[in-house]
């Protein structure tokens, strides 16, 4: 194992160096750093043209800036010394610029590779679960459609109908009854081809899941909930305990009292915790990332203790389920903050929630919360063109692992054994298609990374994208490097680490 | 089977068990013409394939369209697209073409025209990458795999060395120092996407090579290039056209997105990229010059991935994704 990791690091390092000298060597040659000043008319043009052959050490040959880049770069790794990345064409020092770059860029491609496995992963395995059913054709469509979008393109028809529409939406936010109606029918439709078991069944999941969606976006309206939005205490604990009674069913199974009872103690505690902890969250003084963090690991030591206390014989899989129940209960109160904040949010950024250019809001003052939902809502639209696209990648790979796993000798066994289809299918096979899923992830994020470039020029964020644009624009080689050497890393660094994970879940996988 | 009582038997020859003797092109053939997607997708891309070559012509010769994608004229209606495809009975007037079926752009050119001469550079530049990807993806993985050893690291590393550059820095210095062809973003492509198909070729080829035919190849005399050639890659065809299709799927999304940030096809050339990329701000007053573009950049990855998806069920069938 270890000789494995050391003989990858080594031939990665080599890797590198080899194809940073060309990637060097190529943005140096594409064309004239020059050619603005070379037009330029004003005085002092000679001045500036000195400067900047100073600056980018234009005087000197290539390998030779490449081998001061170089240099710089290796003060990286040795302790003591500061990063050195050089400076741009603007005299501007790139290790600076690129960590004010890389914390926009990584939120968005962490969010959009987050959200993309969530739910490419759960679609795609309840579409192997119904194969061959309607609701199985229809993503497999989906999929090849979504796969098929050029995200520009998508970004364009996102920023119109989904934030400059829902922008006129939100001046008087009402669902009137006739796209109440299509909505109820479409929600209708997607539960009906989910549901399985007999015919009669799924029409009464079909007539059940549109009434209600009909009369809740009716009663919603009515109330003007869209404009003030909010959970409020009852809605938290009625969430969380039907939350709790999900995460043990799909954990253990209703049968399991303890666990369920673990469960539902935890979410009880964590919603009747809200009204504490609430007043304290929406307290501008409190509210911070360190005490969220803080509160979070309260929650989850308290949720062991009550997992342990209440698990009984089955305590290691009560904690388990606890752990979750805690995590989701908590979402749910920050959702409600979060909601009560939006109003005020409206009214600062002139009624324009969806935004639709740039990382947040230029010159944006507010509370807390405010800029979290200022940082949300920037996030929305461009994480929504990366995620649908990978989305389509993991709802396809997870339904045809899942779909070889399901057909596996030992599915059957567990079958024979009497085991229920929820234990089958969750305990046996889900987790055994999730392992190759693990690694596409791991591979996926370096992609995404660089992938992001275009969207993030769509969005006209001022992110990595950005840096290795503008840099490539202006044949300026640092910019464009401190975004490769970024981008090189990180896929390195994930193909060992989805090597090394593979060996681990699948123990059959031996690294030699 | 014994025949019942009365029942009438059928002649002789019929009842014999009849299973009809398929090779392997056969089967897969049939297992391809039987998958209803990809057998629509084929007719739309043969569609679109067929109505951009003819329209406006291609090498030099005339099209049937008589407007050509590079003239100016009079804006007529704002440029409004001309196709109306309802019937008289919902809007009065039957279905027509008229002059500018999807209409024109702020110049006047007629973008039917030039959708159409975007289809062709962006099929053209799809179509030849996925050819010099597969070209070169099959040689190499082919060597690497069938000679193992000190042939199989070099060859590995390097392609290990050209994953590791971004697609869009070699774009970006190929398109600006030649001028941005569409033989040189079709190269570029092509060089890019080899990699792939290097290492899925090279697995095949690793698992092949000791098998027992090919060990009777070899006892029988036969060359290392005939065994590669008349033994190993027929088995390896399957891997390879599939592959070939998913790239040049990839292809066409990646060539759009470099001509719109505009480090592709160059002006006075257009690609559909291109298009979408010029006229994005006019969303709001002319959203026919942005959709119609993107409309076929979807048909046509949409369609051949479809393929894709199609040939690799008629080539494994063993994944088993299309119901008998």
């Amino acid at each position: 194992m270890a000789v494995f990791v050391i003989r990858r690091l080594l031939a990665s390092v080599l890797t590198l160096v080899v194809s940073s000298f060309l990637v060097f060597v190529l943005v140096a040659n594409s064309g004239d750093p020059l050619s603005d000043l070379r037009t330029d008319t004003s005085v002092g043009r000679e001045q500036k043209i000195a400067h900047r052959i100073e600056v980018l050490n234009l005087d000197q040959p290539v390998p030779r800036r490449y081998l001061t880049w170089a240099g710089g770069v290796t003060r990286c790794v040795v302790p003591g010394q500061g990063c050195d990345l050089g400076r741009n064409i603007r005299d501007q020092e790139v290790s600076v610029l690129l960590t004010q770059a890389a914390g926009s860029t990584l939120r968005l491609v962490s969010a959009a590779l987050v959200l993309a496995v969530l739910l490419g992963v759960s679609v795609g395995v309840i579409s192997s679960l119904r194969q061959y059913s309607g609701f199985d054709y229809t993503i497999t469509f989906a999929a090849f459609l979504f796969f098929s979008l050029p995200v520009f393109w998508v970004a364009v028809l996102l920023k119109q109908y989904l934030a400059i529409e829902a922008n006129n939406w939100y001046q008087d936010p009402r669902v009137g009854p006739f796209p109440a109606l299509v909505l109820a029918v479409l929600s209708g439709l997607t539960w009906g081809a989910i549901a399985g078991g007999t015919a009669r069944r799924r029409w009464i999941v079909r007539g059940a899941s549109a009434a209600a969606t009909f009369g809740l976006l009716s009663y919603l309206s009515a109330i003007n909930w869209f404009r003030y939005p909010a959970l409020g205490p009852g809605l938290i604990i009625v969430f969380s305990l039907g939350a709790a009674t999900g995460i043990a069913f799909l954990a253990e199974g209703l049968r399991r009292r303890q666990v369920l009872h673990s469960c539902l103690a935890t979410a009880a505690v964590g919603s009747l915790g809200s009204f504490v902890v609430t007043p304290w969250l929406l307290d501008p003084k409190w509210a911070s990332w360190t005490n969220l963090l803080l509160l979070l690991v309260l929650s989850l030591l308290l949720a062991s203790g009550i997992g342990y206390a209440l698990g009984g014989v089955d305590k290691g899989e009560a904690v388990r389920a606890s752990l979750v129940t805690a995590v989701v209960t908590g979402f749910f109160i920050v959702l409600d903050i979060v909601l009560r904040t939006l109003p005020g949010y409206a009214d600062l950024v002139g009624g324009r929630v969806f935004a639709t250019i740039g990382a947040r809001t230029p010159n944006f003052e507010g509370t807390f919360w405010e800029q979290q939902l200022d940082t949300f809502t920037h996030l929305l639209l461009p994480t929504l063109s990366i995620l649908l696209i990978s989305f389509a990648t993991y709802s396809r790979y997870s339904r045809s692992t899942m779909l070889e796993v399901m057909n596996q000798d030992y599915i059957r066994t567990a079958r024979a054994k009497g085991l229920t289809e929820r234990a089958v299918v969750l305990r046996h096979a889900f987790r055994n298609a999730l392992i190759p899923v693990t690694t596409l992830a791991a591979l996926d994020f370096g992609a995404l990374i660089s992938g992001a470039v275009i969207t993030e020029y769509v969005f006209g964020w001022q992110g990595m994208g950005n840096l290795f644009f503008s840099g490539l624009i202006q044949v300026d080689p640092n910019p464009v490097m401190a975004f490769y050497l970024v981008t090189a890393l990180s896929v390195a660094a994930f193909n060992l680490l989805a090597d090394i994970a593979y060996a681990y879940l699948d123990p059959r996988i031996r690294l030699s | 089977m014994i025949p019942r009582g009365g029942t009438t038997a059928a002649p002789e020859s019929d009842r014999e068990l009849t299973v009809k003797a398929r090779t392997q092109r056969e089967l897969v053939t049939r297992r391809f013409l039987r998958h209803r997607g990809a057998m629509v997708a084929f007719a739309v891309l043969f569609g679109i394939l067929v109505l951009a070559t003819t329209s406006i012509g291609v090498a030099g010769l005339a099209g049937w369209w008589g407007q050509d994608y590079r003239a100016a004229g009079q804006v007529v209606d704002a440029g409004r697209p001309t196709l109306d495809l309802l019937p008289s009975f919902v809007d009065g007037d039957g279905p027509a073409v008229g002059a500018h079926p999807l209409g024109q752009d702020d110049i006047g050119r007629d973008y039917f025209a030039l959708t159409m001469r975007g289809t062709q550079r962006s099929l053209t530049i799809a179509l030849l990458a996925g050819l010099i990807s597969t070209v070169v993806g099959v040689l190499l993985g082919a060597l690497s795999g069938f000679f193992a050893g000190r042939t199989d690291i070099v060859v590995m590393r390097f392609t290990d060395l050209v994953l590791s550059l971004p697609a869009l820095v070699l774009a970006a210095v190929f398109g600006r120092t030649t001028g941005g062809g569409a033989a040189v973003i079709a190269l570029m492509l092509g060089l890019i996407y080899w990699t792939s198909m290097a290492r899925l070729v090279r697995g095949e080829f690793l698992a092949l090579r000791e098998k027992e035919f090919v060990e009777a190849a070899r006892a029988m005399g036969a060359s290392p290039w005939r065994i590669i050639v008349r033994h190993i890659l027929p088995n390896t065809v399957g891997t390879i056209i599939v592959n070939a299709t998913l790239t040049i799927a990839a292809a066409i999304i990646l060539e759009t997105a470099l001509s719109y940030v505009g480090l592709g096809v160059q002006s006075p050339d257009t690609s559909l990229g291109k298009l979408i990329s010029e006229y994005k701000d006019a969303f709001q007053v002319r959203p026919w010059l942005f959709w119609w573009p993107g409309l076929f950049i979807v048909a046509i990855a949409l369609t051949v991935n479809f393929i894709g998806d199609g040939l690799r069920d008629a080539f494994d069938p063993k994944q088993n994704r299309v119901r008998d």
